[in-house]
C-alpha cells in the first residue's frame, strides 16, 4: 500500500510542480512556493513510507507546516492569514490525538511501529479503544471529517496547484491512509469503526447539501471531495479496506486534473452553474444551513480559532507590558536625565547599566575632574600639610637623632 | 548491476529526503539574494521538478523490484525504542 501511494504521490507532485512552473510564472512568492510545495512532497512521503508512526508523525506536522504557508501565500491579505490561522488551529487538534496515540503506543506498547501496534491485543479493550480514538481524531481532523470540516473551504485561499495537491489529490487522503496503514488495530475495535461510519455518512451529507449550493468552482470541488472522501471512511468502518484503497488512488488521479484545469472552467464548459435542485429551494431552513453550511465555519471559529487569537494578543499584550520593559528594544532608548540627553537606555537591565554608569561618572567628576576646590584637591591638600609638619620635625637635631638611633637599633 | 539492483529498496530514503535537498537549496539561494526576479525562476523551478522526478523514477524501480519479490526498505527513526528486534 505505501509503494501504491508513495508511487503515486511521486507522479502527482512531479506533474504539479510542472504545472505550477508556467502558472505561478512572474507571481511576487514564485521561489517560496516552490519550497513550501517540496517541503510537503518531502512531508507526505515521510507519512506514506515511514515504517513507524513517530516518523509519520513528523512527516504529519511537515504537511501542516507547509499547508499553512501555502494557505497563506497572498499574506499581504488578511482574509489569507486569517484563513491560514483557521486550518493550521483546527489541525492542531488532530495533531493532539496523534501524539495522544503515540504516548500511548510507547507506554502500553514500548514502540511505534506499525507491526507492533497492529499486534495491539495484548493490551486491554479500553487501552486499545483509547489507543485507536487517538489515530482516528487525527485521521478525522487531517482528512476535514465532521466535526473537523470547515477548515478545508477555508484552505482554498492558497494558489490553484497547491489546493489541487493539498486538498484535492493527497494530503486530504492522509487521514484515510493512516485508517488503512492500522486497519488490524482497527479490527479489534467494531464500535471505533462504527464510528466511522457515522462521521462519514454525516460528512457525505454535509457535503452533498453544501456542494449542491455552491457557485463557484474550486467550492464545488473542494465539496465533491469531501463527499469521496467520507465515502471511504464508510467504506473503511464496514471493513471495505480494498475498496477504500482503490477509491482513494482513482479519486487521487481524477480530482488533481479536475482541480488542476478548474482555472479554464468557464472556457472549456461556457455554461452557467446549475441552480440549487427546486427540492432544496423550497426548503427554506435547508437551503439556509447549506448557504451558511450548517454554521460549522463559525462552531470552529468560536471554539479553535477565537481562544487561540485571544491567548495570542495577551500573550502580545504580556510581551509589550512586561518582556519589552524588562529586556528594552534596540533603538528605542530614552534620555536617563533631562540634563543628559545623549546618555539614553530602555529595559530594566538598560536603566540598570545606564544608572551604573552615571554613578561612576559622577564619581570620577567630583574626585578628578572637578576643578579648585574639589573634594580631591582638599584631600591631596590636607595630606600635604601633614607630609609638611612631618618634615618640618625631621629637619630638627633632637628628631633627627632619634631617627638615626633608631635606624642603628633595627640594624643591629 | 546485479547487486545495485539488490540495494536498490534500501535507497527509498531518498523519495522524501530528494524534495527535502531541494527545499535547502532553494531556500539557501533565496537567503543569499541570488534567487530573485524572474531570471531565477526556472532553476528554482527545475530544481525542485528534479527532485520530484527523482523520486517517481526510483519508487518506479522499487515497485517493479518488489513485483519481484524484493522487499522494501523501511524508514526508521528512534530504534531505542523498538520493543521487537529492528529489521
Amino acid at each position: 500500500m505505501s509503494l501504491t501511494l508513495g508511487t503515486l504521490t511521486a507522479l502527482i507532485g512531479w506533474l504539479v510542480i510542472r504545472f505550477s512552473a508556467n502558472y505561478l510564472h512572474r507571481e511576487a512568492g514564485f521561489h517560496r512556493f516552490f519550497i513550501a510545495l517540496s517541503f510537503f512532497l518531502a512531508g507526505i512521503q515521510f507519512v506514506l513510507l515511514a515504517g513507524n508512526g513517530l516518523l509519520a508523525f513528523v512527516g504529519w506536522e511537515m504537511c501542516g507546516v507547509s499547508s499553512f504557508l501555502l494557505i497563506g501565500y497572498a499574506w499581504h491579505r488578511p482574509v489569507a492569514t486569517g484563513n491560514a490561522l483557521f486550518a493550521f488551529v483546527t489541525n492542531r487538534g488532530g495533531d493532539a490525538g496523534f501524539l495522544l496515540a503515540l504516548g500511548l503506543a510507547a507506554t502500553w506498547l514500548g514502540g511505534f511501529e506499525w507491526t507492533l501496534l497492529s499486534k495491539a491485543s495484548q493490551i486491554s479493550v479500553v487501552n486499545d479503544r483509547l489507543l485507536v480514538i487517538g489515530f482516528v481524531i487525527a485521521a478525522l481532523a487531517k482528512s476535514a471529517q465532521l466535526p473537523f470540516s470547515a477548515w478545508i473551504t477555508k484552505s482554498l485561499e492558497g494558489p490553484t496547484p497547491s489546493s489541487a495537491i493539498f486538498y484535492g489529490a493527497v494530503m486530504v487522503h492522509a487521514g484515510v491512509y493512516l485508517m488503512l496503514r492500522l486497519e488490524p488495530l482497527l479490527l479489534q475495535v467494531p464500535d471505533v469503526m462504527f464510528g466511522l461510519v457515522v462521521a462519514g455518512v454525516l460528512t457525505a451529507i454535509y457535503a452533498w447539501l453544501c456542494g449542491l449550493v455552491q457557485t463557484d468552482v474550486k467550492s464545488a470541488l473542494i465539496f465533491a471531495t469531501l463527499f469521496q472522501v467520507s465515502l471511504m471512511f464508510v467504506a473503511i468502518g464496514l471493513g471495505w479496506t480494498t475498496l477504500a484503497l482503490v477509491h482513494l488512488c482513482l479519486h487521487a488521479g481524477w480530482r488533481v486534473w479536475q482541480f488542476l484545469v478548474a482555472p479554464s472552467w468557464l472556457v472549456i464548459t461556457r455554461e452557467r452553474p446549475p441552480p440549487p435542485p427546486a427540492w432544496l429551494r423550497h426548503n427554506q431552513l435547508l437551503y439556509t444551513a447549506a448557504l451558511q453550511r450548517f454554521w460549522l465555519d463559525k462552531l470552529a471559529d468560536a471554539l479553535f480559532v477565537q481562544p487561540t487569537a485571544s491567548f495570542s494578543r495577551d500573550a502580545h499584550a504580556f510581551e509589550a507590558h512586561f518582556i519589552d520593559h524588562a529586556i528594552g528594544q534596540p533603538g528605542q532608548g530614552k534620555a536617563v536625565h533631562a540634563d543628559r540627553p545623549l546618555v539614553v537606555a530602555d529595559g530594566l537591565l538598560g536603566r540598570l547599566l545606564a544608572s551604573a554608569s552615571d554613578v561612576l561618572q559622577r564619581i570620577e567628576y567630583r574626585l578628578l575632574l572637578r576643578g579648585k576646590g574639589g573634594t580631591a584637591e582638599k584631600l591631596m591638600h590636607r595630606a600635604g600639610a601633614y607630609l609638611r609638619t612631618l618634615e618640618n620635625l625631621l629637619e630638627q637635631p633632637r628628631y633627627l637623632m632619634m631617627a638615626v638611633m633608631a635606624t642603628f637599633v633595627v640594624i643591629l | 548491476m546485479m547487486v545495485l539492483l539488490e540495494t536498490l529498496p534500501n535507497w527509498i530514503w531518498l523519495v522524501p529526503v530528494l524534495p527535502l535537498v531541494a527545499v535547502v537549496i532553494n531556500a539557501a539561494r533565496v537567503l543569499l539574494g541570488t534567487a530573485t526576479g524572474d531570471a531565477a525562476e526556472p532553476l528554482t523551478a527545475r530544481l525542485s521538478s528534479l527532485a520530484a522526478f527523482g523520486g517517481l523514477v526510483l519508487m518506479i524501480a522499487i515497485d517493479a523490484l518488489a513485483l519481484i519479490d524484493a522487499p522494501p526498505g523501511h524508514l526508521r527513526l528512534a530504534h531505542s525504542s523498538c520493543s521487537t528486534p529492528c529489521r
